[in-house]
């Protein structure tokens, strides 16, 4: 058992000499994410916010963060109030005023469906979540993360042999940092995720590293960049050596108005003996065939626009478009195509 | 020792007006305080210090014969005097920290083609040199730009007039002659506007106990409407340490066009880059890199979009085998204003056994709504399949991996000059019959 005294206590030790982590893979980029403005959101002062669908306590059965990974991180444990046991299939967390710290372990033991409302919009957060997929089992996970202040959220996942996780995640606010890290350790072990960023300043970072043979990861994300929108997706994914047969295949893309986007797909690839390793970055523009096509179908150049962005969203968040945070920043992206 | 009493030595050495040692001495102090690069693999075990830093052979030759016999035999075995007779329109040879030969055929010399060693180009053209030198790529970009401006010597500065079409290309060719040496060249290219110029950049050094250090740069000035194609074939022998700063500027209508080769060395650090500061300028850079060996290979491309109806390409190929590492690191940023950019980067890797890696990092940072952008990146396999069916053909498995190899990097071969690319077919082959590089 982890105890959350034992987490402050090393966290707390550790902060003095901790970094955030720099953008450590070239000459030309610094950093995506503004770390200052978290420094100051730390400063504040912690509490455990509001959580339904998962039940406080102080000690839980498994644990894989390393503390001292980076400042934001060793920031979180060392004041987090609570750690939080998910018992629900759907789990919403939310920020109060202040500063809120947030530890989840979420444990699949058998086929769920899980919907998660991560939000932020009354202080800011930092959340961790420890996924662990028991072998043979399927984790489906709608992931809604909205933020109006500084928002840290990294979410861990593992998964077993034969396991699978297949998730789906929209992304809508102010200063977000959202990180996957998802480790394919068993046989055949499966990832998918599909998501979006909508207008605001995030960046999302969505690493996989493929250790089970036969593994199979798949990302899809896209950034809607509205007028001065900062958004950022990048990811690594790993190919280990001992992942043989591996597929992996990473599809990034992007559509602008104004704002700013970048797109980092990223590979690794330490073994010959794969499937596939592909990635590829693409921005999403209508072209003017495109264009003719759908306006030779009666519709006007601004009903064409918004139809297809929805669709582009609709295919990789599905029903969290539905969401009325979602569905607000759609529009004003939107607004801002036509103009 | 890298202090200034070494700077002012070697600034002494050339001559130097007193803007050049104070550029000198402002990049020291850059050396100095800029960080160790975190984003470097395999140069943790690097003491500059244990470096000769300026090793000088003492002489400027204007002619083959005029050269010490010892090194003329080198580039005669290199070939470089046929070469300059037979498909070149002029020669640069630069032998450890000096340029010791460089000439521009007559013609265009008459014309006003200027190829001379950057410290005469100094004395002889203040104004002109002074204009480019440390403007397309400022010693502020990291510690080895820094390292670079602070310690620089030979290299040549080449000017091509308005409207001037070199028909054949310019070469410079770089040797490292002993271990524990740095070598520090720095070349510029100048096409005024409206003129075109090819030039290759060759380098060689013999096989050392201990590695040596190449930290050198290359400015190019492309403008309006003038076309520059640099050419690189990075061959040094496996203990160099090989880093390079490079860059081009381009004006409306100009055109870079870049093929950055990499054989050998044993760790090899360049990043070709543009900036398409006028409109409709272009870039078009090949990147190719073999692995062969316990090699790693740090190269790629970056593009700065910053004035409307620019467009790029960039086409990365990399080979690992026999456990070569090769990293592509990549940039295609497209500012604010940039309108109807157009960029397209390609990025292949081929592993030719289970112990190689591949990794590959492209950014893409996009401010132009109208911009258009597309990437694509895989890694390939040499097959048992294709491997038996080469086999199957009488090759051996060196050859098989030759051939997959020269089929692979076949687009961006069909870009050099015809000798150049026989030679280097025959550079991988031998690279891959010696088995483990």
């Amino acid at each position: 058992m982890m105890r959350i005294d034992d987490v402050r206590k090393k966290a707390a030790e550790i902060l003095p000499t901790t970094e955030y982590v720099p953008y450590a893979d070239s000459p030309t980029i610094k950093s995506y994410t503004d770390w200052n403005a978290f420094e100051s959101a730390f400063s504040s002062s912690f509490n455990a916010g509001v959580m339904e669908g998962a039940s406080s306590a102080d000690a839980i059965p498994s644990f894989s963060f390393e503390v001292g990974e980076s400042r934001a991180l060793a920031h979180h444990f060392s004041r987090i109030p609570s750690f939080f046991l998910a018992d629900s299939d759907r789990i919403v967390s939310f920020s109060k005023e202040g500063h809120t710290a947030q530890h989840i372990l979420l444990c699949a033991d058998t086929d769920r469906h899980v919907l998660f409302e991560d939000r932020a919009i009354s202080g800011s957060k930092s959340l961790t979540v420890d996924v662990f997929v028991r072998p043979g089992v399927s984790l489906e996970f709608g992931h809604l993360v909205q933020s109006s202040f500084p928002h840290y959220v990294y979410i861990r996942v593992h998964l077993g042999t034969g396991s699978s996780f297949s998730g789906r995640l929209a992304v809508i606010g102010k200063n977000t940092h959202v990180r996957y890290r998802v480790f394919l350790n068993g046989e055949s072990s499966s990832f998918s995720l599909s998501g979006a960023s909508i207008s605001g300043k995030s960046d999302v970072v969505t690493d996989a590293i493929l250790m089970g043979e036969r593994a199979r990861a798949t990302v899809s994300y896209v950034l809607l960049s509205g007028r001065e929108s900062f958004l950022v997706h990048r990811g690594v994914l790993r190919v280990e050596r001992s992942a043989k047969q591996a597929y992996a295949d990473m599809d990034s893309a992007f559509l602008t108005t104004g704002g700013f986007a970048a797109s980092v797909p990223e590979l690794e690839v330490l073994t010959d003996n794969v499937v596939h390793v592909a990635h590829r970055s693409r921005d999403l523009s209508l072209g003017d065939e495109q264009m003719f096509y759908l306006r030779s179908r009666g519709l006007s150049m601004d009903d064409a626009m918004l139809l297809y962005v929805y669709e582009v969203i609709r295919s990789r968040i599905g029903s969290l478009s539905e969401d009325k945070a979602v569905k607000e920043a759609l529009r004003a992206f939107s607004e801002s195509l036509q103009l | 020792m890298i202090d200034e009493y070494a700077v002012r030595q070697i600034s002494e050495e050339h001559g130097e007006p007193e803007w050049m040692l104070r550029f000198r001495l402002q990049a020291l102090d850059l050396y100095r305080r800029l960080p160790e690069p975190k984003w470097l693999r395999g140069l943790e075990d690097l003491s500059l210090e244990d470096l000769i830093l300026y090793k000088s052979p003492g002489i400027r030759a204007g002619s083959w014969e005029d050269l010490p016999e010892d090194i003329r035999k080198i580039y005669e075995r290199l070939n470089l005097p046929e070469y300059e007779k037979r498909y070149l329109a002029g020669l640069s040879a630069g032998f450890d920290s000096e340029t010791v030969y460089a000439k521009v055929i007559d013609p265009l010399r008459e014309k006003g083609v200027i190829l001379l060693p950057v410290d005469d180009a100094i004395r002889e053209y203040p104004d002109l040199v002074r204009k480019y030198f440390g403007k397309v790529f400022p010693p502020a970009e990291h510690r080895y730009a820094a390292l670079h401006y602070t310690l620089w010597s030979g290299g040549v500065f080449i000017y091509v007039p308005p409207g001037m079409r070199l028909d054949l290309p310019i070469e410079a060719f770089f040797y490292i002659s002993s271990a524990l040496e740095g070598q520090f060249e720095h070349t510029i290219v100048v096409a005024d506007k409206g003129s075109y110029i090819h030039f290759i950049e060759g380098c060689s050094a013999p096989m050392f106990r201990e590695f040596s250090f190449h930290d050198g740069a290359v400015e190019i000035y492309v403008h309006e409407g003038a076309h520059v194609k640099f050419t690189t074939v990075q061959n040094w022998s496996r203990n160099i340490i090989n880093f390079n700063n490079k860059r081009a500027i381009v004006e409306k209508n100009g055109v870079i066009e870049w093929v950055e080769g990499s054989i050998g060395a044993k760790i090899s650090v360049v990043y070709p880059s543009a900036i398409l500061r006028g409109e409709n300028a272009r870039a078009i850079m090949s990147v190719f890199s073999i692995a062969n060996g316990q090699y790693i290979k740090d190269g790629g491309a970056k593009i700065f979009h910053m004035a409307p109806n620019t467009r790029s390409t960039i086409t990365s190929k990399s080979i690992s085998a026999n456990g070569g590492i090769n990293i592509y690191r990549g940039l295609v940023r497209i500012l604010k204003g940039a309108k109807n950019a157009f960029s397209h980067v390609s990025c292949s890797s081929l592993l030719l056994d289970g112990h190689s890696e591949a990794a590959t990092y492209p950014h893409a940072q996009i401010d132009e709504h109208s911009a258009v952008f597309t990437h694509e990146a895989t890694t390939l396999r040499f097959s048992e399949d294709q491997l038996f069916y080469l086999r199957s053909r009488g090759l051996s498995e060196e050859e098989a991996k030759g051939l997959a190899v020269l089929g692979f990097i076949q687009d961006i071969l069909r870009g050099l000059p015809l000798e150049y690319a026989s030679v280097l077919r025959e550079v991988i082959n031998a690279d891959f019959s010696r088995g483990v590089g």
